[in-house]
């Protein structure tokens, strides 16, 4: 074929797709009749632009000429400069137009003009042509037309320079936002370090084009924001008009904070803005206090030594100080040069400022708490016909109560309803429930009494007590602290206590005891390997060791922690990570879920866990319980070295020695004696009937000499129940009562769970309970007490059920319990309760 | 800018044009189809035919112009067009193939024959409903439903070089059918 036949084949085939196009695509050729129209019959038709350049400069010529004329007779100011401009064009060679006779000729000479200059894109010429025609025929409807398109051909003049390059940069951001997101490839995710073969290269290539892409985005957001020009120019108001406007600002904010927290913020202010004096310091071995009265005379700030907060972080008063400064600094980073090195800090308070350590001036400056906790929602009343069954975990976590104590006493408020677990407040106190006799790893004992805050209800209290095991008699043995030193640590009341509660425990271990100490921050490590008790000094120095600083990757330390848990595994024996931190894991593989997941993996290699946590501010209290949910462990919070001698010390058989697992409770209710029930507390560890007797269903733990209750509430049978009736059904014939039913038993009890190391549930125990009819004020001092300390749960939370109690009422059955009881933890539940009536009444 | 259409219409100004708008109009409504698509044939986009096209009819009509037959004004006009065509090629300075529009112009009259109706369209249109299987389906894909190649040949099991052969074979069958109904 040669080049012309090819050709031909092209133009056919092209016709062939053109007509395809139009019979199949429908794609019609267009109607230009009007177009075409319209083209012949304006007078200033493309033909003219399209004039030969001879032509364009002549007229442009002429234009002049006239500009230049009309200049001389009207001698414009506004036009000269124009004018000059177009001067030099001119051809003096060309004769001026003939003068026109008629005001209408002249018109249509200018109009014709006009839209020539206009089509040349000559619009300041154009503007003096609408001008002149102004002058011969002002109101002529034309005149007006060339007025306002003079106007238009402005503005859009101005615009187009700043909308242009927006636009432009606007498009190419989003281009390079689409080469930012080029693909990465999940199937091998990048780690640092690792060379990847022949995949590595093309994860760089990826990698590259992301971040050129991300940088050229940047680029291109900077190029697009061209600032709005300043015209017309923003104008300020006058000094008196600022003034009536601050004014009016003040009065309006002085009516939203009260007139004293405003004075308050204005001083603060104005502190703030003395600490900008400039200074020149030099100081060799002076003492603190006297550096310190030196600054307060030279600023005229007033400054309060806390001797309190500093001596806690063993600073002298009269620690010697040095500062050689060379130049001027301001006053702000003066006090930061000096305070930093002895760990202490500053806080502005009003017209002065408060020196102290790090901690205390932190909490100062804290506002807004960052403390987590999911939401709780009360168990409502089930009717006992409609939900004959009640199925639940047990749970031997005390950190609710200890979290309410620390909200109450420490900062005095109110703690968020969420933080209140009933189960947790109750279970915090130990009840002298009877220990079991036989082998059975633990005891129930159940009392039925009425119900103190709806005295025709009954209150139903369920006792478990766990075997105890001396101290001599526990297994050996075999710990990891996992404990986090991030940044976030650092404050006295959670590395140092830290240090202090590890150090309690492994002062009780024995010789065939084994403790690893792994810490976890930015990164993990293992500070001390699996050590025996025989090193107990070798253990206290890694302790003493910890220092806190940088972020918090909990992943790999609890990978870590339990590497070793497993490599030193104690048949029969405690095996157990004892993980301690404020909870704030936010570096690293900490999707919350993916914690979880790898907690509940590890649980199943016979390795138990204890959360305890520490510290207010970000304390994640969610995700901690949650992952001793799920690590087959117990959650407690350390307020005080108290908490911390009771978890460690005297509950350490406790805290450490598991005698049962997935401990279940199931309890079904006789109808015809129970019109309704409710669980207190409890509401994350409900469980569904069915997984009773599931063993692949996770429960509670219970430690060794551990006492685990519940309490139910009940509503008679006959009495008004405050639920909805559910509709008759249609297909199914209620139930009907079992001969059982007849007798005055009131429920039954099943109890299942695992030994610490089995993976199937021992056959239930099963316990039938009945109603005496006793009266609440004839029930044991421990029914007494737990009834009390769920009724503050409820006061605390605002239950919709806590029906009429008060505070008072509380502290009247409570202060009746603690009498007849040795326990002196007790004693303190009054004075927390007549604390949260304090803060209850606060406004 | 762009020029103020209708400006100069107001208050007498105007030129007053001497031809007769109505045969305009017919003249155009007759055979703007032919010159659009005759140049959409050339090689011109969608708006450029548009702008030729009209510029072809306001320079016929500028002209002493008189009409001896319907197909002698369609050839008339496709010249013109052509020539509007190279001078919009030259404005663009891209080198004009005046060989590749002589092919043209003979394709065009061989397939169209030399009046300017839609005939050769409708002989088109009758091979097309001959058409059947899977010819017919890749056409309709490709030219009612606008699909992309990869997504005809997911619809019909083909690889894109299928499809792409496929259309192209289609197209050239179609071709012989016009043949062979022009030459009967």
């Amino acid at each position: 074929m040669n080049q012309r036949e090819e050709l031909h084949e092209e133009f056919a085939d092209r016709l062939i797709e053109q007509g395809l196009a139009e019979i199949a695509g429908n794609h019609r050729p267009p109607d230009l009749t009007a177009r075409v129209l319209s083209a012949v019959h304006a007078p200033h038709y493309d033909h003219r632009r399209k004039a030969t350049a001879l032509r364009g400069l002549v007229l442009a010529a002429t234009v002049a000429l006239m500009v230049a004329v009309w200049l001389i007779d009207q001698a414009r100011e506004s036009t000269k400069r124009v004018a000059a401009v177009n001067l030099p064009r001119a051809d003096t060679t060309v004769a001026p137009p003939p003068a026109p006779a008629t005001t209408k000729e002249q018109l249509a000479v200018l109009v014709d003009e006009f839209n020539r200059l206009m089509n040349e894109n000559r619009f300041d010429e154009a503007e003096i042509v609408y001008r002149r025609s102004a002058k011969v025929a002002p109101d002529e409807l034309v005149v007006l037309q060339m007025k306002n398109t003079v106007k238009m051909v402005a503005r859009t003049r101005k615009n187009s320079p700043i909308r242009e390059p927006a636009e432009q940069g606007q498009f190419a951001a989003l281009q390079s936002v689409e080469q930012s997101a080029a693909p990465f490839d999940d199937r091998e995710p990048y780690e640092f370090g690792v060379l990847r073969g022949r995949y590595g290269e093309v994860d760089d290539d990826v990698r590259f084009l992301r971040h050129k892409g991300i940088v050229d985005q940047l680029y291109q957001i900077e190029l697009s924001r061209i600032p709005t020009p300043d015209e017309p120019p923003i104008l300020y108001p006058d000094r008196e008009t600022w003034r009536l406007l601050t004014g009016r600002r003040e009065k309006y904010l002085a009516a939203l904070v009260g007139r004293d927290s405003l004075d308050g913020v204005r001083q603060a202010e104005q502190t703030a803005e003395q600490l900008k004096l400039p200074v020149t310091l030099n100081y060799k071995q002076s003492p603190l206090s006297q550096v310190i009265s030196d600054l307060e005379k030279l600023s005229g700030i007033r400054m309060d030594l806390d001797e309190a907060g500093i001596a806690e972080v063993s600073i002298a008063m009269d620690v010697p100080v040095t500062l050689d400064l060379a130049q001027d600094v301001s006053l702000k980073s003066a006090l930061r040069l000096i305070l930093e090195p002895l760990h202490l800090s500053f806080v502005i308070k009003g017209d002065g400022l408060k020196i102290s350590n790090a901690r205390v001036c932190d909490e100062e400056r804290l506002v807004i708490r960052r403390d987590r906790y999911s939401r709780i929602l009360e168990n409502p009343f089930l009717a006992a016909l409609d939900h004959p069954l009640s199925t639940f975990s047990i749970d031997v976590d005390t950190a609710s109560y200890a979290k309410v104590r620390r909200y109450l006493l420490e900062a005095g408020e109110m703690p968020p309803p969420d933080a209140v677990r009933i189960e947790e407040l109750i279970n915090y106190f130990d009840y002298d429930y009877a220990p079991p006799e036989d082998d059975a790893p633990f005891a129930a004992h159940v009392e039925v009494t009425a119900c103190p805050w709806q005295l025709k209800h009954r209150l139903v209290r369920i006792g478990l007590k766990g075997r105890e095991i001396s101290a001599a008699a526990r297994p050996a043995a075999n710990l990891v602290f996992l404990l986090d030193v991030s940044g976030s640590m650092e404050p006295e009341d959670k590395l140092p206590r830290v240090r202090r509660a590890m150090r309690m425990l492994v002062e009780q271990l024995r010789e065939n005891d084994r403790v690893a100490i792994v810490v976890y921050a930015a990164q993990s490590g293992v500070v001390l390997p699996s050590t025996t008790g025989f090193e107990k000094d070798r253990i206290l120095a890694a302790l003493d060791s910890l220092h806190a600083g940088g972020g918090t990757n909990g992943g790999d330390g609890i990978r870590l922690a339990y590497d070793i848990a497993q490599k030193n595994f104690q048949k029969d024996g405690v095996n157990r990570v004892i993980l301690c931190t404020d909870g704030d894991f936010n570096v690293g593989t900490t999707s919350n879920a993916e914690l979880e997941r790898l907690i509940e993996e590890r649980a199943k290699s016979g390795v138990f866990l204890t959360v305890l946590g520490f510290g207010m501010g970000n304390h994640n209290d969610e995700l901690m319980e949650k992952l001793a949910d799920k690590g087959n462990g117990n959650y407690g919070y350390v307020d005080s070295e108290a908490e911390a001698r009771k978890l460690l010390v005297e509950q350490a058989g406790g805290t450490l020695v598991t005698i049962a697992k997935d401990v279940k409770l199931q309890l079904e209710f006789n109808p015809r004696l129970v019109g309704a029930y409710r669980l207190i507390g409890y509401e994350d560890r409900l469980l569904a009937a069915e997984d009773f007797n599931n063993d692949q269903k996770d429960a509670g733990e219970i430690g060794a000499g551990h006492t685990v209750t519940a309490l139910y509430e009940l509503i008679p049978a006959g009495q008004p129940v405050a639920v909805p009736p559910v509709d008759e059904l249609k297909y199914q014939r209620p139930a009907s009562l079992t001969e059982a039913a007849g007798g005055d038993e009131l429920l039954m009890l099943k109890l299942k769970y695992k030994r610490p190391d089995g993976s199937q549930s021992l056959a239930p125990v099963v316990c039938t309970v009945h109603d005496a009819g006793q009266p609440f004020g004839a029930a044991s001092a421990d029914t007494q007490f737990a009834a009390a300390v769920a009724g503050f749960g409820l006061l605390l939370r605002d239950s919709q059920y806590k029906g009429d109690l008060t505070y008072d009422a509380v502290i009247e059955i409570a202060s009746q319990a603690v009498g007849s009881n040795p326990h002196t933890r007790r004693a303190g539940f009054a004075d927390l309760v007549r604390k949260a009536r304090e803060c209850a009444t606060k406004p | 800018m762009h020029p103020l259409p209708g400006f100069g219409h107001s208050k007498g100004m105007a030129i007053a044009s001497s031809k007769r708008p109505g045969d305009l109009a017919e003249l155009v409504r007759t055979h703007q189809a032919g010159v659009w698509r005759y140049l959409r044939f050339l090689g011109a986009d969608e708006s450029l035919a548009d702008d030729l096209t009209q510029e072809t009819f306001v320079s016929v009509w500028k002209k002493p112009f008189v009409e001896h037959s319907s197909a002698a004004t369609a050839s008339y006009l496709r010249t013109v067009a052509r020539n509007m065509f190279l001078m919009s090629l030259r404005r663009r300075k891209r080198q004009p193939m005046i060989e590749r529009l002589e092919v043209a112009e003979e394709v065009w009259r061989r397939y169209t024959g030399e009046g300017d109706n839609d005939e050769w369209l409708d002989v088109l249109r009758d091979c097309l409903e001959a058409l059947n299987g899977r010819a017919r389906q890749a056409i309709d894909l490709s030219y009612h439903y606008s699909l992309s190649r990869a997504e005809i040949g997911r619809q019909l099991e083909l690889s894109e070089d299928g499809v792409k052969s496929l259309l192209r074979r289609t197209r050239e069958l179609l071709r012989r059918c016009i043949e062979q109904k022009q030459a009967s």
